[in-house]
């Protein structure tokens, strides 16, 4: 009798990993890590992916940054199927699935018991997600971070999905806004590419270019490369490690996530 | 640090992110002396501090524009990162146009911001800090410090009026919807190394938070 062979799905075509690294400044003044990522695979190889950002002045962001991504991803998940990719289609379910999570985290959190109701504010949070497969997929972004698709031999090619601040670099826009479907951004592409990162404004001066215009080579090529080669708990670890290095104090204090999905060969 | 890290990664600051700051500062007759001396110093502290902080040396801009003579507002240098900053030596003679002055921080800040956006450079709110120990000369001053409270309620600016102990605080009071802070004696010093620490914690300043200043440890608000 021959040993039981598992079935190879489009799904084991992609190395997917993430980490929130908390920032130097969180650690000083003992706030947790506000990012969250959340992602999951179909099994016809379909990647749906996620980050938010909470915001360092609500009380509970770290709260509703993993909420809106947890609930974004399984909403998505449980859509998408073998119909035709539709980015209005995925948008108009992410809306669903970013109001109802709104409206759970006030149900949850609202303890009328202590006296401190939690308001939508408390769970303020940016948010990014993509949705994409071999041939191609779309960015849906709220706020800052960015995400990006490139092919790591055509990196000048990249599509990017930049962040959208106020006048001031510290001023962005928060799912939990009453306006935010207004601030919903959606950027499709297609082929050819083998990388997708979404990250954080943590990470964003490092792995961006200026304006955030494409990924930074000096940046990108070296983790890529480390990170298609190791397995996923070493490639998590070794960002952990960098994100942590010394010489980023100097470049933030803020949280930092960094979600990669490279597609490896079938 | 133990286990893995990933090799010839380059990690850098690629934002340019810019936090601008302009100095005001007073170089009439009546500040000559250890006045004018105390300041001077308190700039050398200033330029030390933030060269010592390799995020604000970074990024952040200084203009120092100072106010006197024949009714005179020049702009001593153009805006400098704060890593290629040099303290200049403010000299003290003449009158205090302080509402040129300010009108001018306020026209300089927004040609700034224009290049910012033109050179996609990030920026946070920029930050004026008015110095002087006297009372304005100049005839439209009001004016001027109309302009600059609208520019705070706009949300374009945020100004710090500071005066010595015979510095016209009701005069002050006008150019900023903060109350004006009083100098203790000559307190120079102790103010610049505030101002620096500020710049610094502004320069860092992550999404939607207040920037936290330090206690003013040179100064009390008149009442």
């Amino acid at each position: 009798m021959s040993d039981p062979v598992t079935p190879v799905t489009q799904a084991d075509c992609w190395k997917i990993g993430g980490v929130s690294v908390v920032g130097f400044s969180h650690i000083d003044e003992d706030i947790p890590c506000q990012d969250a990522l959340a992602f999951k695979v179909k099994d016809n190889g379909q990647l749906i992916a996620a980050v938010a950002d909470g915001a360092g002045s609500a009380r509970l962001s770290h709260i509703g940054a993993q909420a809106f991504v947890d609930g974004a991803v399984s909403k998505i998940h449980a859509l998408l199927g073998s119909e035709e990719f539709d980015p209005e289609n995925i948008a108009a379910e992410l809306t669903i699935a970013i109001n109802e999570t709104r409206e759970r985290l006030l149900v949850e959190h609202g303890d009328a018991e202590s006296n401190t109701p939690a308001s939508l504010r408390d769970f303020a949070a940016t948010f990014l997600m993509v949705v994409a497969d071999a041939d191609g997929g779309a960015f849906f972004h709220v706020g800052d971070g960015a995400g990006t698709r490139f092919a790591v031999d055509d990196i000048a090619s990249a599509v990017v999905s930049k962040p959208e601040n106020g006048e001031y670099a510290n001023e962005t826009y928060f799912v939990t806004r009453e306006d935010w479907e207004s601030h919903l951004r959606i950027t499709p592409f297609n082929g050819p590419f083998d990388t997708i990162l979404l990250m954080s404004d943590g990470v964003t001066p490092m792995a961006m270019t200026k304006g955030c215009a494409g990924p930074f080579e000096n940046f990108v090529t070296p983790v890529v490369g480390y990170l298609k080669n190791a397995d996923v708990a070493t490639g998590e670890a070794a960002v952990v490690n960098t994100l942590s290095a010394e010489n980023v104090r100097a470049v933030t204090g803020d949280d930092k996530t960094l979600l990669w999905a490279i597609r490896t060969p079938s | 640090m133990s286990g893995p890290i990933i090799p010839d990664v380059v990690l850098t600051d690629n934002t340019s992110q810019r936090l601008p700051c302009v100095l005001v500062l007073d170089g009439s007759g009546s500040m000559d002396g250890q006045p004018i001396d105390e300041l001077n110093a308190g700039l050398k502290i200033l330029e030390n501090e933030l060269k010592n902080d390799d995020t604000a040396a970074q990024r952040v801009q200084l203009l120092v524009i100072r106010f006197g003579g024949d009714d005179e507002v020049e702009a001593v240098d153009d805006w400098k990162d704060a890593l290629d900053f040099t303290a200049p030596t403010i000299e003290a003679s003449g009158r205090t146009p302080l509402g040129a002055a300010m009108q001018t921080a306020l026209e300089k800040i927004e040609t700034q911001k224009e290049n910012y956006r033109a050179h996609d450079i990030p920026y946070n709110r920029p930050w004026i800090f008015l110095i002087t120990d006297g009372e304005p000369t100049d005839l439209d001053w009001e004016d001027a410090a109309a302009n600059c409270r609208r520019a705070e309620d706009d949300s374009k600016v945020v100004i710090f009026a500071i005066g010595t102990e015979d510095a016209d605080f009701d005069a002050l009071k006008q150019f900023s919807n903060r109350a004006p802070v009083k100098l203790d004696g000559l307190k120079f010093k102790e103010l610049f190394l505030w101002l620096s620490r500020s710049a610094s914690s502004g320069s860092k300043a992550s999404q939607d938070t207040d920037v936290q200043l330090p206690a003013v440890d040179w100064g009390t608000v008149p009442t």
